[in-house]
């Protein structure tokens, strides 16, 4: 017999190299199936620079042949009658590691982090910004402070730069005695030095996004979910792509108004619904605070298809203004497969927004249109709006 | 400087005394070597349960899995290992406090009775040779790592498939593997008249058997899937080699999964018994272990703790023989102070499924409230199950039977290849032998009639179920065998065949003539 202390000691094994490898594996398959993780509201939101996200992920499966849930198993406890009956959720077994299968794979939860970057990498990885609108990139001088570079008089505290301050003390010193008079033994304001920052001039580009979302009341929590997973896409990628993104939200029935983000993805109205109201007021909005020589402007508008039909031809005015000022301009329709609204009879189905908007194609190559009818579809929508053909070519009638 | 107020020599102390009063009782574990680790050694260990071992990520993800469990405390890092080697390795937990590695060590003082004693270990694995075997193994996967004429993905998707394979063992403990010549003689001498050992207990009708067909491989259905594609598949001689050492491996875990309920049970029952003969313990010894011992003995509500289970098995066993009359009047007449032979004679002799078959009594049934339950149906995102036996004089055979279909070789489905060469294009048959259980083809889980129904609405299955993981393991032995696999099974009652071909496409044949596919 023998006991001996190995825990200060090299272990022997090399549980880091599988780690990695595991890891890596892992990370593919986010990669892969982000279209999933994307549509977790736990990503969403996260978004500062640099942060990281603790994903609670599946380990990468180990398969086998495993028994259905329809085997009988065994539990302990309890005073139970036959017929009794007890819950569990859906895919978990109640008996767990020793279920009737053996293994649970809700077992296998291990935790990952991944950076906000990654996340952005995961996604955009192959995506650039579409050359067309590359090239519209639209830049402006930005003063930003540089290094610390001499000595000023004035400046914070937190500045003061010690060494040239008693210099000038003396100096001054040095200067009253040779003028015959007292010198003042102590620090005055006029001796204290500091610290100088330097500016620098640098041409970033910024970036707005104006998300418009119809708030009527078919536009449920499943629809305003697909939207909200589409804008947050979205976001993400021209925040990525920009020194800085701003958002304006904007949600409309009858008449729009802007909102913050909160009341943007939790409001319901009841009412008709203008569409030309949003694309006005985004206009407005656009103009005011946004001007686009200065700001590369993306405004994209999310709806299920309804408008009040005498209003189709302000819509393609209000559109086209949109068009000769935006980056980009996208419409997306969703209609959630699981909604229990009423869709349109087939005949008005498209009838409206899309079918008003789409001659404009042909005129502008900056517009773009996604179909989103589950959650599925918001990650390869929003791809391919982003890898469409056209966007490579030349530009007919690009914005201003 | 250390965390805890013991020193080594007081370890060694308190393990003399168990050794002795071990010895007192009549075990006889393999010398032990107590190794002392650290949280991320013992993390380590319990990924690869051995201290060295061959590189796979599955052991990287294992770790991983403990670690994030710890963190959220859902778990709590286990106090001690014992791996099946002669000396016996037991890895504990270094900042265990002393009462705490008094019972480990006393605990480990059971599982190495148990390895030394019981005839699975004893049978199929080599103690004395298991660490050079393991280290030899991690050598040889370390070189064709290093291999530059050997691809990293290769090696890596063969042990996949020989981890996705590696339960599916023979269930015969001690049986050696024949060469099909081997095989091949002994059908053809049965063949000859000479009686096979049994034939004498079949009906007649069943002595008449169908024409030999000699070239058939297998000759007979072979339930070592590992071993057959090693010999069969056409494979290099290190992808061979790679699938022969999972399978090697494989061996030498099967008796911890066959005896884990009696193991556990073994070594829990011997620590509790050791450590209250202990002679002069300190007052806190048993604070400390009462504490400790009821974490490690709760019943499980919805799955069995072995454990637990274990050891209330081993002391009813204790109790029948050592004092038969003190419930009922033993039927047997049995004279009673047998409790020890009668312990060490199980010990030696059984599995976890015939333990519980044979030990679990109608008692013990009742005094544990064992039920017997069943998925019954889907409400919304729950899953409702039901009660199906409760302990009367209905429900004890039931409910034992079910839970020996829990536990050791009955965790895994019995899947054994029986042809090579169907459809003559070399396709392979698996055959998986039909418990009463179905297996997990389809996510979700559907009924057979529902499937049908989808079936004939669409036309199609692809888009509404997706086939579960049994699709993903067929690829693996498709993409070793390198030609279609098909696996033949029931479903709900049906017979119903899972197809893979040789580009990984899965095919269902639900009814004759039908067979939906997947992309």
């Amino acid at each position: 017999m023998s006991i001996r202390d190995y825990s200060r000691e090299s272990s022997g094994q090399r549980a880091g190299r599988d780690r990695k490898r595991h890891r890596a594996k892992c990370r593919d398959a986010i990669r892969k199936g982000f279209a999933r993780l994307v549509a977790n509201q736990d990503i969403i939101g996260t978004d500062r620079k640099g942060q990281k996200a603790s994903l609670r992920i599946r380990a990468f499966p180990e398969y086998r042949f495993v028994f259905g849930r329809k085997a009988d198993a065994v539990g302990a406890g309890g005073d139970r009658q036959r017929g009794d009956v007890f819950r569990a959720a859906k895919g978990s077994s109640p008996s767990g590691a020793a279920g009737p299968g053996g293994r649970e794979p809700g077992e296998d939860i291990y935790e990952i982090e991944v950076s906000l970057d990654d996340i952005d990498d995961f996604l955009f990885d192959d995506l650039e910004l579409p050359d067309f609108l590359a090239k519209q990139l639209r830049q402006i001088p930005v003063v930003e402070q540089g290094g610390m570079t001499g000595v000023t008089r004035y400046g914070s505290a937190s500045r003061l730069h010690r060494r040239a301050t008693i210099r000038s003390r003396i100096r001054r010193e040095q200067a009253e005695v040779r003028e015959g008079e007292a010198p003042e033994p102590r620090f005055l304001d006029e001796d204290l030095r500091f610290r100088r920052l330097s500016e620098r001039v640098r041409l970033v580009s910024n970036a707005v996004l104006v998300c418009m979302m119809d708030v009527s009341g078919s536009m449920d929590d499943s629809k305003k979910f697909l939207a909200r997973v589409f804008f947050w896409l979205l976001y993400r990628f021209v925040q990525s792509k920009y020194e800085h993104a701003d958002l304006v939200f904007i949600t409309h029935h009858a008449t729009a108004r802007e909102v913050n983000e909160d009341e943007f993805f939790h409001t319901r109205e009841s009412g008709g619904t203008v569409v030309s109201s949003a694309y006005e007021l985004a206009l407005d909005v656009i103009h005011e605070r946004f001007p686009p020589d200065a700001w590369n402007v993306y405004a994209f508008h999310i709806s299920d298809g309804d408008n009040w039909q005498d209003d189709n031809a302000v819509v393609v005015a209000a559109a086209r203004r949109l068009l000769q000022c935006c980056n980009l301009f996208g419409y997306g329709q969703v209609n959630p497969t699981e909604s229990f609204y009423f869709a349109p009879s087939p005949s008005m189905q498209w009838s409206t927004v899309f079918d008003v908007l789409q001659p404009l194609e042909r005129e502008f190559s900056n517009l773009g249109f996604v179909k989103i009818e589950k959650r599925d579809d918001v990650y390869p929508q929003f791809r391919e709006l982003m890898t469409r053909e056209r966007w490579k070519g030349e530009a007919r009638h690009g914005p201003a | 400087m250390a965390l805890h107020d013991w020193t080594i020599a007081d370890l060694e102390f308190w393990e003399e005394r168990i050794a002795e009063v071990a010895a007192s009782f009549g075990l006889t574990p393999y010398p032990i070597e107590f190794r002392h680790y650290n949280y991320e050694q013992m993390l380590d260990v319990h990924a690869y349960h051995l201290p060295f071992r061959y590189s796979h990520w599955s052991f990287g993800k294992a770790y991983d899995v403990q670690r994030t469990l710890k963190r959220f405390e859902l778990t709590s890092l286990a106090y001690e290992m014992v791996v099946n080697t002669n000396p016996a390795l037991a890895f504990c937990w270094r900042d265990n406090s002393l009462p705490l590695h008094v019972l480990v060590m006393a605990h480990v003082y059971g599982h190495s009775d148990f390895f030394a004693n019981n005839v699975w270990f004893r049978s199929l694995t080599d103690a004395a040779g298991a660490v050079d075997m393991f280290r030899a193994h991690a050598e040889e996967i370390d070189l064709y790592r290093e291999d530059p004429s050997i691809p990293f993905e290769r090696l890596e998707k063969l042990l996949d498939a020989g981890h996705a394979l590696m339960f599916h063992r023979p269930r015969i403990a001690g049986r050696r593997r024949e060469t099909h010549d081997e095989q091949k003689a002994r059908l053809i001498a049965a063949r000859r008249g000479e009686p096979g050992p049994w034939d004498h207990l079949k009906p007649r009708a069943e002595r008449r058997r169908p024409p030999l067909e000699l070239d058939r491989i297998p000759l007979e259905p072979d339930d070592d899937l590992l071993r057959f594609l090693a010999e069969y598949a056409p494979l290099q001689e290190w992808e061979k080699r790679v699938l022969q050492i999972v399978a090697a491996e494989s061996d030498y875990f099967t008796p911890n999964v066959a005896t884990k309920v009696m193991n556990e049970g073994w070594a829990t029952y011997w620590h509790d018994r050791i450590f209250h003969a202990l002679p002069d313990r300190p007052a806190e010894f048993d604070v400390e272990y009462a504490r400790r011992m009821a974490g490690v003995v709760v019943p499980g509500t919805y799955q069995l703790n072995p454990y637990h289970l274990g050891w209330a098995i081993w002391k009813d066993v204790y109790r029948r023989w050592e004092h038969p009359d003190s419930d009922a009047p033993d039927p047997w007449g049995r004279p009673g102070g047998q409790g020890d032979p009668k312990l060490f004679e199980v010990r030696d002799t059984e599995h976890d499924a015939s333990f519980i078959a044979n030990y679990l009594s109608d008692r013990l049934i009742a005094e544990l409230k064992l039920f017997r339950y069943r998925w019954a149906r889907d409400r919304g995102d729950e899953a409702v199950y039901e009660v199906l036996d409760v302990p009367d004089s209905e429900g004890y055979e039931r409910i034992r039977l079910a839970a020996a279909m829990q536990v050791g070789h009955n965790l895994f489905p019995m899947i054994r290849v029986v042809d090579a060469n169907y459809y003559q294009d070399r396709t392979l048959v698996l055959e998986h032998v039909h418990d009463g259980r179905d297996l997990k083809i389809f996510d979700p889980d559907l009924p057979l009639g529902d499937l049908q129904t989808i079936l004939r609405e669409r036309g199609d299955l692809a888009g509404e179920i997706e086939p579960a993981d049994l699709a993903h393991v067929l690829r693996h032995v498709a993409m070793i065998w390198k030609n279609p696999v098909v696996l033949r099974t029931r479903y709900d009652g049906a017979p119903m065949a899972v197809r893979c071909d040789r580009d990984g496409q899965i095919g269902i044949d639900l009814d004759e003539g039908s067979a939906p596919r997947f992309a």
